[in-house]
């Protein structure tokens, strides 16, 4: 417990006690810790513990906001009244008798352990930069770090919810950097999972492939040639490709937009959205998947969302207060960074489902176009539907087969124009780790899909 | 928020965590305490949809011993948790490599920056918050919502103490207005967003962010792709800020020492067209405070970074300084989380001698919104790729809105090709960057 459940108690009767309709505390313990392989030696280590507490407070669908790192009675109580000055009136709710909630027993990969266990991840990076530098001469540096997290997290709310819930991330960010005749250039992987160290090595545990692939974006795109530019047919690789289904759909179905009617996609649920070939899930309970949650930071159990099926909207991405003020059912979906944000309808692993069709009759079907291997991140611009994400190691495809490699480039388009435009959807889906930025903070997303074509997209090249 | 002093409970709980970690066996240590308070504000549909209030407090330790040094961190400064920070970078300590060029500054520095308050009554915070919202959407029918719009204002604070008898305090107040204007007409959207800060609530200029919020989407509904090709472009002040922003690490000696700077092999020669010279200027008048001292607390100066197109400079701490046998340009930058580094304060690119009219004879490309900054850009090679928006001029007049488009290039080699540089002087939003006109003479463009 990392909070005393009855001053939790006293400071939501007193929010209730100036006519809330409902209180919630949020409270955070987060023990990171980051290690760092720079020049074949330990660079860095740090870390520390994030402690905090959020409050919220909503009156109808008014939400109030606070937090603090101190867990003193007099301090949560002027937070109450700070936020109630506004909005105080007669008492409307009395707070239910609490009941606790935990998530389901089986949804960590690998037993809670200590989150500094260094010397395997020592082991294992020394082993990838060793095998690294052995590869091509053109190599200047390699950069190697570790992140271990182990957020504690206990909500408290006038509902009569107490859940607590013990999230374990670890994460492995790899560059290789080269340099040719005065061109730079770098190859990068950052494979994820929610768990500790044991069970990231139990899934990646061959350090020569993660060294094989830094290397090979990095040499590859050193001697690459300019990327074309205008619209053209494009073939995005499986895993981090889906990164363009999470900023062209993914982000304008969080009621978060929808709710303030932000997002093109608002007004058109059970309606076509996608090509015909496009299914779509969000789903929380992946075990041991970067973006995978027991509880969301509301307590509500993580759910599997079909968001699209066979190109037609079904579901939204729902948060507490998005079911409020939209009248949909909650998805699971409410999360936040830390207790520094209020939660918000958010992405978890989000990816398209398998189809069909095979890779290479995608490339075969093509005259002239790209093929992204491998992608970096993106945005969105929800009222719009405006998006971007960067092709970072790319190819030619010229009548029907890969070619030459290429430049990176970003990739633009709207979201429903994009998601007319997917014609093929490949059969071997995978998954990718990544990190997403938005109302509530940075979390921990998936992103995933199977290799897919888009007939036509804007692709910035060298013109 | 009246009291510029350092809290006595943080002061004190700093001065404890010397004590525990000399007692725990570290040869020198420092503490870093970051700090502040802030009132947050949002509007929908007429109605204060979100009231945020916040204190926060991070304590960091940096531990010395034996040339080995470890750093942890944490938000709780009752004791038992200053203990276990102190022992987590102890534990680091058994992983560090050797850094005999980092070491403490004995330093003492109080910020003198003129105290800056505001007894604006809450009553008018809120006004201003709902009129951001209705202002927006009475400015316009073709106007759909303004979704993302608000007030902030707070303070924020830094302490550095350490057991040399090292200590420094800053603390600036500041506040911000931002909205956006989500406009629709015949099928097609646009969305422009518009932010103002300044150092206190009554200095905050709503009506600049409510006309150009506005002004900007209805332009930008009009706006189609251009044909793909080359153009001379050049960036509005916010735009430039951040693709510098971007490739700051050119100017990064901790890069170079690290063996990852982009243009190592570089320093001190041409890197880019004589015409641009580009000073760090922590005191410039127009930064919303004036940066006194560093991270280790040395006096700020003026760094000249790019003189006539030379690399002149890097951004160096005492340690970068030290182990490249260069001259410390006071530069130090560290927070509570991070480990001593480099950092930059207020960037300004020397004033031209063209006027601005004459850049828009031949047809130029001026970008006022790029998307994709985080994603589209390797500070390594130097290539970027943009989504991006603006206007096409040409004789004098704007001949096209654009949008829909990617402007592409090479950084590095784009700072080599800029045509011109304008006679005015612009300071973006944030305040950290001052610029005139620069015209860089050919980036890609795919559109149409």
């Amino acid at each position: 417990m990392l909070f005393d459940s009855q001053l939790a108690k006293d400071v939501m009767d007193y929010a209730l006690n100036k006519g809330a309709d409902f209180a919630e505390l949020f409270i955070e313990k987060d023990d990171k810790g980051q290690l760092e392989i720079l020049g074949s030696k330990v660079h860095q280590v740090s870390g520390g513990i994030d402690f905090g507490i959020g409050l919220r407070i909503i009156f109808d669908t008014k939400v109030l906001y606070a937090y603090t790192n101190s867990a003193q009675r007099d301090v949560l109580m002027s937070m109450v009244d700070k936020l109630c000055i506004k909005d105080q009136k007669e008492r409307q709710q009395a707070l239910q008798v609490l009941s606790q909630i935990a998530p389901p027993e089986n949804y960590i990969s690998g037993a809670i352990a200590s989150t500094h266990e260094w010397q395997g991840p020592i082991d294992f990076m020394m082993q990838i930069d060793k095998s690294a530098r052995s590869q091509d001469k053109r190599l200047t540096q390699v950069k190697l770090s570790c992140l271990q997290r182990l957020q504690e997290i206990e909500i408290y709310n006038s509902e009569g919810l107490h859940a607590t819930d013990q999230r374990p991330y670890c994460r492995l960010m790899s560059v290789a950097m080269a340099s040719e005749n005065g061109e730079q250039s770098t190859g990068s992987q950052a494979p994820g999972v929610f768990g500790h160290w044991n069970a990231f090595h139990e899934r990646y545990n061959n350090s020569s492939d993660l060294a094989q692939k830094i290397v090979h974006e990095a040499i590859t795109t050193l001697k690459a040639d300019p990327c074309p530019a205008g619209r053209m047919p494009v073939v995005l690789s499986n895993a981090f490709g889906g990164v363009i289904f999470h900023e062209a759909c993914g982000h304008l179905l969080e009621t978060t937009s929808v709710q303030k009617k932000a997002s093109v996609f608002h007004d058109k649920m059970n309606q076509q959205i996608a090509s015909s070939v496009v299914s779509a899930v969000d789903d929380g309970t992946i075990n041991g998947a970067w973006g995978s949650i027991g509880l969301d930071d509301e307590g509500a159990p993580a759910q599997k969302t079909q968001l699209i099926k066979d190109g037609k909207l079904t579901s939204f991405l729902v948060d507490k207060v998005g079911a409020l003020k939209t009248g949909y059912e909650r998805t699971g979906s409410g999360r936040r960074q830390s207790y520094r944000y209020a939660p918000a309808s958010r992405m978890r692993n989000t990816y398209i489902e398998a189809g069909k069709d095979s890779f290479d009759d995608m490339i075969s079907s093509i005259e002239k176009g790209i093929f992204c291997q491998s992608l970096g991140g993106g945005s969105v611009q929800p009222g719009t539907g405006e998006f971007n994400f960067a092709a970072e190691e790319t190819y030619m495809i010229e009548n029907g087969k890969i070619t030459r490699p290429l430049k990176g480039a970003t990739l633009i388009g709207t979201g429903p124009e994009v998601l007319q435009e997917i014609s093929m959807v490949g059969d071997n889906l995978e998954l990718a780790a990544g990190t997403c930025g938005s109302v509530s903070g940075s979390i921990p997303v998936t992103v995933g899909q199977p290799p897919i074509k888009i007939d036509s997209i804007l692709v910035g090249g060298n013109a | 928020m009246n009291d510029i002093n350092l809290d006595p409970r943080i002061k004190q709980a700093m001065e404890k965590t010397l004590q525990l970690a000399k007692s725990s066996g570290a040869d020198e240590v420092e503490v870093l305490y970051n700090g502040g308070e802030q009132l947050g504000l949002k509007a929908e549909s007429g109605e204060i949809s979100e009231h945020k209030v916040s204190h926060s407090q991070i304590f960091g330790v940096r531990l010395f011993k034996q040339h080995k040094i470890g750093t942890a961190y944490s938000e709780d400064i009752q004791e038992e948790s200053l203990q276990t920070m102190i022992d987590k970078a102890l534990t680091s300590l058994k992983f560090a490599e050797d850094k005999p060029h980092e070491k403490l500054q004995s330093r003492e520095h109080l910020s003198d920056v003129p105290k800056v308050f505001d007894e604006t009554p809450l009553e008018k915070k809120f006004e201003m918050a709902l009129k951001l919202e209705s202002a927006v959407k009475a400015k316009s029918d073709k106007v759909k919502g303004a979704p993302y719009n608000g007030i902030s204002e707070g303070f924020s604070e830094r302490a550095s103490m350490n057991s040399l008898g090292g200590f420094c305090y800053e603390r600036h107040p500041y506040a911000q207005c931002y909205t956006s204007a989500l406009l629709e007409d015949d099928g097609k959207q646009a969305m422009f967003h518009e932010a103002h800060l300044a150092r206190c609530f009554s200095e905050l200029q709503p009506e600049h962010c409510i006309d150009t919020s506005v002004e900007y989407a209805q332009k930008l509904l009009k706006g189609t792709p251009i044909k793909s090709g080359r153009y001379r472009v050049f960036f509005s002040p916010d735009q430039l800020a951040s693709l510098f922003g971007v490739f700051s690490k050119m100017f990064s000696a901790k890069a170079l020492v690290e063996g990852t700077h982009p243009l190592k092999d570089k320093i001190g020669k041409q890197v880019a067209s004589p015409l641009l010279s580009l000073t760090d200027s922590p005191r410039a008048e127009e930064a919303l405070y004036p940066e006194l001292f560093d991270d280790e607390g040395f006096e700020t100066q003026d760094n000249a970074l790019i003189v006539e197109g030379n690399l002149n400079s890097l951004y160096h701490n005492s340690a970068t300084a030290s182990e490249l046998d260069m001259q410390n340009t006071h530069n130090a930058s560290r927070s509570p989380k991070g480990a001593l580094g480099v950092g930059s304060t207020l960037k300004k690119i020397a004033v031209g001698n063209k006027s601005e009219a004459s850049f828009k004879i031949q047809p130029v490309l001026e970008i006022f919104d790029m998307q994709g900054l985080h994603s589209g850009a390797n500070p390594h090679s130097g290539h970027f790729s943009f989504g991006a928006s603006g206007r096409l001029w040409q004789n004098g007049e704007i001949k096209q809105i654009v949008k829909g488009i990617t402007v592409s290039g090479n950084f590095y080699q784009a700072i080599q090709e800029i045509e011109g540089l304008g006679d005015t002087l612009y300071t973006n939003t944030s305040k950290s960057f001052v610029a005139p006109l620069v015209c860089f003479s050919s980036l890609s463009v795919a559109g149409d």
